[in-house]
């Protein structure tokens, strides 16, 4: 399930997007980390500011010029010149640092996905102020700003709203900097071969975990609802009240809690039927929920989906395995 | 070693040290321009400095921010009756800079402070271009490029203070020589590209089209260059510097001004054979039309015309640094009057004024009715009688001519002018009233004349035969004056004599000349003979383009060089510099290791490539772990290790 790349309409975008633009980049170098930046694979505009001070300093020039006032001219051709000399700086700022690899680690939808993009200062002298954005609809630019000392290592973070399961392609990242003077941004384009897996999301209200299956006759062991002292212990710090054997407490003149019958006895088997959803989507979601519901008290708990069976078990493995075959899982 | 980056809000208030930038450049930048505004608006606009400085994360609510706006440009417009032209416009752009620090909250409104600080620094340019308005110019375009390095880093410790300014000094620095280029060589306007205003005359000092007594003696106090001289040949003597300025002729009885006339060209001009004496002016911009010359002109500038008076006049105001070439005739006796009007006004008097005088005049025309006894007599009338040549003379209240003449008896120049011609249209004599400089100050290179040199003598017409002929009463009552300078004859204070202070001053006045002379005044004529000393006549415009591309390439060249060079020179620590250069070597030499490989990874690498020299790889890697990763190594371990790297060299595998 990918999720399809929307942009905010503009014309760099446009540009952006035409496969014969995308050609001639691939053309210039690696895009998919981990390379290092040529000088070839760094671009360079001026920013709004810089068109704005443009104008300012034409005006100035004009000005100037028209009344031969040579100070004032001497003073816009400084500006023009040290402005100029920036977009050396700015384009050096990126050139030559080394991209790594991208990680995210699976999210539930709803919650951003998170890119994390490691860069390393290997030339020797300090990279200030580097920026990671994308044009892609999802991507959440933060605006985080990154200062790397020379020989310093960091990373630079990519949240990507998640809306739907399955796999989130890493959108085209943009590593940018307006360093000096903000006048001219250099970028360069940075193709994660990258995705995030995305998990169903849970459910604030889901149906009550099923019963336990009895069907296979092994084992029969639901506690008797009457059985006084049955899965009773000493109150622990944390217990809810609902929780506390009052009963058992009047009686021993401590408090005692109430616990869960033992997990070992019970196996889940969860299936989309049980859920009683209509919706398939829906249906996944609940499921999700029980998956972590359960996980949460310790339950053996499998899948039984279409072409899909998870054996019974529990713990983070487990659990893992069971969220990603929600997350993947095609009817 | 890894760092997260630092989430930045764009919508946060920028950090206070940034915003202490900002009103740092924005203070600096309206300095100069303080100086010359009216005292209210000046405390007005420090206070709002030192109060946002004192609240700097509090916004003024925005009607009271929409009121000092307002209030702002109804001041301006209250003290100067407009918003247009030089003085306000400049006022009003200082007022808007430091008004809208009391909405400095994000990156762009910090940036937009520093781009208006540039342009403040700018409109300083048209008061003034003196060398010291230079460093100005220099140090307002380093802090404000250093500031805007600030603002985009978003953060700057008190102790990262230094390594900014050295930053905004990389930056404008090598922007330096490529500035200059553009200077001499972008294609300059011979023709302005819209109307030049003139006529303002607000802070400019010298002579005016008028004179009224005490006005030129103000003018002793200012030591401010009027204009500087070079001849061609031999120079003249002091006495013979007469500069001839504004003549006069109406005169009110108290009040000289200008004949209407005085603007017809004349037609009978001193022919340029005639011409004996030539030179070269550089007249300090005074925003009015006239220029200065000896009597009389025999060739002047295209762009001037000699009027009926026999006065220079600009075609338009002198509102910069103005060069421009004289031949003068000495001799030239301008005999024929074409305009008996100018006579006659040469002979008007106002009633009610001066009649202790007339009566004087009368009494010497009972005696000898001549011209020239007349002139004689008024001339010993100033050396016999106790006439003194003061600044600080009484006011002259009611009747100037006669109070000065019979009562106070002391005064500056303008008086015995002004006094001597009223004697001589008394006598019907046509006399007028001659204001300009006189003397200059030989500096060895060239003739300074000050503003305090600010001279006015008298004219008077003896018939067809000598026309109008000069008569200087100044010189009858202090001879000092005219042959030694005015500074001879007025008593200052002795420190402003001291030979130190006087050297000091001409030689800084040689500083402010040779700028003017090759700053100020450089144009398109001066542009198109820039190769003149390289023998090339002339330059066309496109030939300058061609010049400027390829001196630009040039010298972006070496900067580019001088930049890439610093790189490489400046590693900050010396041992990773050279385990880099190792990592790069072993690249080449085909062991490639991941980006993100540490120093064990590639220790194994190497090892597994080549086992004989394990034990040195081993030793090698353990020390750089040791001093990258654990308690760090002597600084003689680390020239050892660095030595180690450079020379570590893989074994050839046979």
């Amino acid at each position: 399930m990918q999720h399809s790349a929307q942009s905010r309409f503009s014309p760099f975008n446009w540009l952006v997007r035409q496969p014969r633009f995308q050609r001639w980049l691939q053309h210039r170098g690696p895009l998919a980390p981990p390379f290092t930046i040529a000088y070839r694979q760094v671009y360079i505009l001026p920013t709004r500011f810089g068109v704005t001070f443009a104008v300012l300093l034409t005006a100035m020039l004009l000005g100037a010029l028209n009344y031969n006032n040579n100070a004032a001219l001497l003073l816009a051709f400084l500006l023009a010149t040290a402005a100029q000399l920036s977009t050396f700086r700015t384009w050096r700022n990126l050139s030559g640092l080394d991209v790594g690899t991208v990680h995210a680690q699976p999210v539930f939808a709803g919650e951003p996905a998170v890119f994390r993009l490691n860069i390393y200062e290997r030339q020797g002298f300090e990279r200030p102020i580097l920026e990671l954005d994308s044009v892609h609809a999802d991507a959440q630019n933060t605006g985080a700003r990154l200062t790397l000392a020379a020989g310093q290592s960091g990373m630079l973070e990519m949240p990507v709203a998640t809306s739907r399961r399955g796999w989130l392609e890493c959108p085209r990242l943009r590593l940018s900097t307006i360093y000096p003077l903000g006048l001219f941004k250099a970028w360069s384009w940075v193709y994660p071969q990258q995705r995030c897996l995305v998990y169903p999301q849970p459910l604030d209200n889901a149906p009550a975990l099923p019963r336990p299956s009895v069907g296979d006759g092994k084992r029969n062991l639901q506690p008797e609802p009457d059985a006084d002292f049955a899965g009773l212990r000493d109150y622990r710090q944390g217990d809810h009240l609902k929780d506390i054997a009052w009963k058992a407490t009047a009686r021993m003149n401590k408090l005692i809690s109430r616990e869960e019958p033992p997990t070992a006895y019970s196996e889940l088997q969860f299936k989309l039927s049980q859920t009683g959803s209509q919706d398939i989507e829906h249906g996944l979601r609940v499921l999700t929920t029980w998956v972590l519901l359960a996980e949460q008290r310790s339950l053996k708990y499998g899948l039984s989906l279409t072409g899909v069976e998870v054996e019974p078990d529990n713990g983070p493995a487990h659990l893992n395995q069971c969220l990603r075959t929600l997350a993947l899982w095609q009817n | 070693m890894a760092e997260l980056a630092v989430p930045a809000q764009p919508k946060l208030l920028i950090p206070r040290q940034v915003m202490l930038w900002v009103m740092a450049t924005s203070a600096f930048a309206i300095l100069p321009h303080l100086t010359r505004m009216p005292v209210l608006l000046a405390v007005g606009l420090i206070a709002v400095i030192a109060w946002r400085i004192s609240h700097i994360y509090r916004n003024p609510h925005w009607v009271l921010r929409t009121i000092t706006v307002l209030c702002a440009v109804f001041i301006v417009f209250w003290l100067h009756g407009g918003l247009w032209g030089r003085l306000p416009g400049s006022q009003l752009l200082c007022c808007m800079l430091i008004l809208k620090s009391l909405e400095l909250n994000r990156p762009r409104d910090a940036m937009l402070m520093v781009s208006l600080s540039f342009f403040v620094v700018a409109t300083w340019f048209l008061f003034s271009q003196s060398p010291l308005t230079f460093i100005y110019l220099v140090a307002g375009t380093w802090l404000g490029l250093t500031t805007m390095i600030v603002i985009n880093r978003g953060n700057c410790k008190r102790k990262e203070v230094r390594t900014m300014f050295v930053q905004g000094a990389r930056l404008a620095l090598p922007a330096i020589p490529l500035a200059v280029a553009l200077f001499f060589l972008f294609p300059r306007l011979s023709v302005p590209l819209w109307g030049i205003q003139g006529g303002e005359l607000e802070g400019v000092t010298g002579l005016s089209s008028t004179m009224s007594p005490g006005d030129i003696s103000n003018l002793f106090i200012d030591d401010g260059p009027a204009f500087r001289v070079t001849f061609d040949g031999p120079q003249p003597t002091q006495s013979e510097l007469y500069w001839r300025g504004p003549v006069l002729t109406r005169f009110d009885g108290r009040r000289w001004t200008q004949s209407i006339y005085s603007s017809v060209p004349t037609r009978v001009k001193p022919d340029r054979d005639d011409a004996d004496i030539s030179y070269e002016i550089e007249l300090e911009p005074h925003r009015r039309q006239w220029l200065f010359a000896l009597d009389y002109p025999a060739v002047y500038p295209s762009e001037s015309r000699l009027g009926l008076d026999y006065q220079l006049r600009s075609v338009r105001p002198v509102s910069s640094v103005k060069r421009y070439r004289i031949s003068s005739d000495t001799d030239f006796r301008d005999n024929k009057m074409p305009n008996s009007t100018l006579l006659n006004e040469a002979l008007r008097l106002p009633d009610g004024t001066g009649s202790r005088a007339r009566q004087l005049v009368a009494e010497w025309q009972a005696e000898d009715d001549s011209h020239q006894a007349i002139i004689q007599t008024a001339l010993r009338y100033f050396r016999d009688n106790p006439f003194f040549y003061r600044l600080d003379s009484l006011p002259l209240l009611n009747d100037p001519i006669d109070e000065f003449l019979f009562d106070s008896r002391a005064g500056y120049c303008e008086h015995y002018a002004s006094a001597f011609t009223f004697l001589m249209r008394a006598a019907g004599i046509p006399a007028r009233v001659v204001t300009g400089y006189q003397g200059g100050y030989d500096n060895g290179e060239y003739f300074l004349v000050r503003q305090s040199d600010a001279h006015a003598w008298a004219e008077v017409w003896l018939g067809d035969e000598r026309g109008w002929t000069r008569v200087d009463p100044t010189s009858w009552v202090a001879p000092d004056r005219v042959q030694q300078g005015s500074r001879a004859v007025v008593d200052v204070p002795n420190w402003l004599h001291a030979p130190w202070l006087v050297d000091m001053r001409n030689q800084i006045d040689k500083v402010r000349h040779w700028w003017n002379k090759n700053i100020v005044s450089f144009n398109a004529n001066r542009q198109s003979r820039l190769l003149q000393p390289w023998g090339i006549e002339r330059i066309d415009q496109r030939q300058l383009l061609l010049l400027l591309v390829v001196l630009s390439v040039i010298i972006s060249l070496l900067i580019f060089w001088w930049y890439r060079r610093a790189d490489h020179v400046r590693h900050h620590d010396p041992v990773v510099h050279a385990y880099h250069k190792l990592i790069r070597r072993l690249q080449r030499a085909g062991i490639s290791t991941p980006i993100y490989a540490g120093p064990q990874t590639v220790m194994r690498k190497v090892v597994a490539y080549c086992p004989v020299i394990q034990q040195q790889v081993e030793q090698l890697f353990t020390l750089y772990i040791q001093h990258r990763y654990a308690n760090g190594i002597s600084g003689h371990n680390q020239r050892v290790l660095v030595r180690g790297l450079n020379a570590f060299k893989l074994p050839k595998r046979s």
